[in-house]
């Protein structure tokens, strides 16, 4: 016993020996452990130095599209000189409530979760901090619900899909001309996670933008029923290629698809971010949404006490839609022309993404279409919204719900 | 030739004083202390006591934060004491995992099909019954084989839990808002047919006292009844339960319906009392964490809230550190880890005596 | 019951006892009043049932008789736990059956609540008879009762065994030792190779005579 006794003092004199030990500053813009937590944040000040915002992310660092939200936090929280605080790893579940409270307790005044299924959640917390801004990015209640401080938000990312469609229909023109196709072998495969509109819109635009410039182009589409599966996108890409594909995009958080291409030397268009370092020989472009603008957006609100939008949808104009540099050993001649002359087009509003004249549904040409814009378990379509000759996608709500399953494009598989 | 002995040598210890073996358990989570605090200055430049102090702070730092660890302590623990009689019998039932997801799979299905069409309690009573008999079928399909073809019940328990998995991704399909999401969202959000009752304003005290009631009732089972001394005895020696006509057939069954049961229990608090919703990740692992939450309390129930509570404590507190610290996820871990490492390495110390060879031997 | 180690013994009195399926043959109990019961086919429990007070003390102390991990206490109730309509165990008796025990055999233990592994395997040997003969048996099987055991204690044990005789109980007694089972029996079945290879007087046979059938079936040299 008293040998146990010396060694149990000697440790509690080590401890205390480390403990003195005076520490280095920790990380940058870390944020202290508010003490006086139990205080809900005050009404917002009209300065920056008073604006505290916490951020919600359903993976982490790991996965892309959970770094895209990360790295468009750091940039705007440190470029406006705000105290942030991020949560990674947080569940669609419970745990996500308890993390919106606790951002709150701790003094957020803004409290932003980036994942889908989070939205119930955040909604019961801003129900419960009505003094607390809760930004919730893909979500679709927040122009129904009525609640003053819960926002969705989204971008027009179909434009940057269209536009990355340029990129991989420029190439497919390279392959036809060089003659390792023919025009009617231009297929084109697409690596989608479920028959949800955010992914429908997706590779639709995507489609439209590369037979924009290769009419004969044809497009094939496979589900892996999961946002984030190495496993089940690389056998979809797989698939595809072996199927007669000649190019793969995807609409997946893992490398699979894009590795998958390089292996079998298929020229790929990514997303969420350049893939360029693990795929050099095959990809091409890449789109994203740049969430910088938006945080900036709604610090700003809040700093200036104004209200931030229900549902605010950014675009090629705001910066929050964004193409990564083309890769010039890969890309066909005079991509980098062909986009930027595309993406003036559509800033200036002459081209539409989703212009009824480039669409037919089943042979008939599209003219009306009832969106399931409000949602709801039965999935009613409540909304016309094909007017002036194209598809209004992302004005009604911030997310997409274009999913017209138009001529075209072949879907493998629907299970999910 | 002389021989010698050689220079450090094990032997196993005859038996250790109660007080002896705590001091040695006390040792190594303060010398585990030592060495996180050590790893943490080396990685990070930062005072060590101030990381332990945000430890504390994410799992108590506010009321909040305390009823949520309150939370995840009672669900961990109910399912470690649902896997408490297995394992004492020594059955490794290692689908807990499954068990909880089958068991919120009824209670989903109870709360979507037929809420608004029962009254609320009758639906309640429903929920309750279907989801602790879906955990128990769960759990005597593998126990069954056992019994009457010596099957490996890790293996067919652990394979379950994929089956189980798939059962719930398929059904959040086919129940999934909106269309194409993959996600169910809150059932009944408007209505709040089908959830369970809110004691006060304290979201989680219902789990909890339901946790710390099915604790004592299976203390009790365990170590009073005649349940649980013939378990107790076919886990020991199966060939003795045989010897004084124990069925072990039947007690092997009537267990792991029982841990089946309790398994049911925390999936319907999980989905009809916490979450509202239910996800192929609604379990996040504990069916495994319990297993070691059951060891280290050597599979006495009232034990458990303290290996449960040590557990997510480390948990709360790794993650507090990742979020104030801005370091990854994974760093919590590495320290509950290593705290891990050396409480279970104590236990051989606990078992076994280095001896050094003493001059001359 | 003699016979080289491995004849049949262990199987026979746990065909005996109900713990080995049986195939042919059958296992007569007779009672006091001429009735007769058949065993065979009935597991411990339902031999229980019928009324026969069967006792047995296996070859294997720790791995069958005996929870090793278990105290004395609970080693103790391992007959009579299923005693009392209640669902909860009782304790006091087999509690004070275990100290009578430790009393009367001088069992050496630290107390009541030692696990029985830590026992020497003497003491093992007299807590398990202890406790199968607490229960009043009628019949007693025994295999091996002394094996590793002192000298004290094996006579401990072979007084117990004279004890249960005087009082009317059928021992079954299997043994290596031909001296002592020519002392200690009246009737010596000897087996060979699983088959019976006689059944003699033991007050009057010979330590050759018994050796002799041991070894070879019918124990008659070869002409």
């Amino acid at each position: 016993m008293k040998k146990v006794l010396s060694i149990l003092l000697a440790s509690v004199l080590c401890i205390g020996t480390l403990a003195a030990c005076s520490t280095a500053a920790p990380a940058p813009a870390a944020a202290e452990p508010a003490q006086e937590a139990a205080e809900e944040a005050a009404a917002p000040a009209a300065d920056l130095s008073s604006v505290k915002i916490g951020f919600i992310c359903l993976h982490d660092e790991n996965s892309t599209y959970d770094l895209n939200f990360i790295n468009g936090a750091k940039e705007a929280c440190e470029e406006l000189g705000v105290e942030y605080m991020i949560r990674t790893n947080v569940p669609e579940g419970q745990e996500c409530y308890d993390a919106a409270c606790e951002m709150a307790d701790a003094g957020c005044n803004i409290v932003f979760a980036d994942s889908f299924g989070h939205e119930d959640f955040m909604i019961q917390a801003a129900k419960e901090f009505p003094e607390v801004q809760f930004c919730h990015a893909t979500g679709t209640k927040a122009h129904t619900e009525g609640i003053a401080n819960y926002h969705n938000a989204f971008a027009t990312i179909y434009e940057g899909r269209y536009l990355a469609g340029i990129a991989a229909g420029m190439k497919l023109n390279e392959m036809i001309e060089s003659g390792k196709i023919t025009a009617e072998e231009a297929k084109i495969g697409y690596v989608g996670a479920f028959t949800y509109a955010e992914v429908i819109s997706g590779y639709t635009s995507f489609f439209l933008g590369a037979r924009s410039v290769c009419p004969s182009a044809t497009m094939e589409v496979t589900f892996t029923g999961s946002w984030y599966d190495e496993i089940a996108e690389k056998e979809g890409a797989t698939n595809l290629i072996n199927d007669g594909c000649v190019l793969i995009s995807q609409h997946a958080d893992s490398m699979g698809a894009p590795t998958a291409c390089e292996t079998a030397g298929v020229p790929d268009v990514s997303y969420n971010g350049s893939t360029i370092a693990a795929c050099p020989n095959t990809f091409i472009v890449s789109s994203r949404i740049d969430w910088a603008p938006y945080y900036k957006y709604i610090i700003n609100c809040v700093a200036a006490g104004e209200a931030i939008d229900t549902d605010w949808c950014g675009d090629i104009s705001t910066g929050s839609v964004v193409l990564t540099d083309v890769n010039e050993a890969v890309a066909a001649e005079g991509t980098v022309a062909a986009i930027e002359e595309a993406k003036a087009a559509l800033e200036a509003g002459t081209v539409h993404v989703f212009d009824a004249a480039a669409i037919t549904v089943g042979g008939e040409p599209l003219t009306t279409y009832m969106a399931d814009v409000d949602t709801d378990p039965e999935y009613t379509p409540d909304t016309e919204v094909v007017a002036d000759g194209y598809f209004h996608e992302s004005e009604y709500r911030s997310a997409p719900y274009f999913d017209l399953q138009i001529d075209g494009i072949t879907l493998l598989d629907t299970a999910f | 030739m002389h021989n010698k002995t050689p220079l450090i040598r094990l032997s196993k210890r005859k038996a250790l004083p109660t007080s002896k073996a705590w001091g040695i358990r006390l040792l190594a989570i303060l010398l585990s202390l030592v060495f996180c605090a050590v790893l943490t200055m080396l990685v990070t430049d930062l005072n060590p006591v101030k990381v332990f102090a945000t430890m504390f702070q994410g799992a108590f730092g506010t009321v909040r934060k305390t009823w949520t660890t309150g939370q995840e302590i009672a669900m961990l623990l109910l399912v470690s004491v649902a896997l408490a009689p297995a394992f004492m019998m020594h059955f490794w039932n290692l689908g807990g995992e499954g068990q909880i997801l089958i068991g919120g799979l009824a209670t989903a299905a109870c709360m979507i099909l037929l809420g608004g069409k029962i009254p609320n309690g009758i639906l309640i009573l429903v929920m309750t019954v279907s989801a602790m008999a879906a955990g128990a079928i769960w759990a005597f399909i593998p126990a069954f084989f056992k019994a009457k073809w010596n099957t490996n019940e890790t293996l067919f328990t652990l394979m379950m839990n994929y089956v189980a998995t798939q059962l719930v991704a398929y059904y959040v399909i086919i129940w999934e808002v909106p269309k194409g999401s993959g996600k169910i969202g809150i059932i009944n959000q408007s209505t709040e047919a089908g959830w369970l009752p809110q004691i006060g304003s304290y979201k989680y005290l219902l789990n909890i006292l339901i946790a710390l009631a099915v604790t004592v009732l299976m203390f009790i089972y365990m170590r009073y009844s005649k349940h649980g001394y013939e378990l107790t005895v076919v886990g020991e020696s199966e060939r003795t339960a045989r010897y004084v006509g124990i069925k072990v057939e039947k007690v092997i069954v009537r267990t792991l319906i029982l841990s089946g049961a309790v398994c049911g229990l925390t999936g319907l608090l999980l989905v009809g009392s916490t979450n509202h919703t239910i996800t192929t990740t609604i379990a996040d692992n504990r069916g495994f964490t319990a297993v070691m939450v059951a060891w280290l309390a050597k599979f006495n129930p009232i034990s458990m809230i303290l290996s449960s509570a040590l557990l997510i404590f480390l948990k709360r507190g790794a993650s507090e550190i990742s979020t104030m610290y801005h370091l990854n996820q994974s760093f919590g871990d590495i320290l509950t880890g290593i705290i891990l490492f050396f409480i279970i390495g104590s236990e051989f110390f606990i078992q076994y005596q280095i001896h050094f060879r003493k001059k001359g031997q | 019951m003699a016979g080289i180690s491995g004849s049949g013994q262990k199987e026979l009195l746990e065909a005996i006892a109900g713990l080995q399926p049986v195939e042919k043959g059958t296992v007569t109990y007779i009672e006091d009043s001429g009735e007769t019961d058949e065993l065979i086919g009935k597991d411990p429990l339902e031999i229980a049932k019928l009324g026969v007070a069967l006792s047995f003390v296996p070859e294997d102390r720790l791995g069958m008789g005996l929870v090793g991990n278990m105290d004395l206490t609970d080693n103790m109730m391992l007959r009579s736990f299923r005693e009392g309509n209640s669902v909860f165990t009782d304790r006091s008796a087999p509690h004070d059956l275990a100290g009578r025990v430790v009393n009367e055999l001088e069992v050496n233990t630290p107390g009541l609540s030692t696990p029985v592994r830590r026992l020497s395997g003497g003491n093992v040997q007299k807590v398990l008879v202890g406790r199968e003969i607490s229960s009043a048996p009628t019949v007693l099987l025994t295999a091996y009762a002394v094996r590793g055991l002192d000298i004290n204690s094996s006579y401990m044990i072979y007084d117990l065994i004279n004890q249960q005789k005087k009082n009317g109980v059928a021992v079954v007694y299997v043994g290596e030792d031909l001296d002592v089972l020519l002392e200690l029996c009246d009737r010596i079945l000897v087996l060979c190779g699983g088959r019976v290879s006689g059944i003699v007087d033991g007050r009057k046979i010979t330590k050759n005579e018994v050796g002799m059938m041991m070894t070879k079936l019918g124990g008659k040299q070869d002409a």
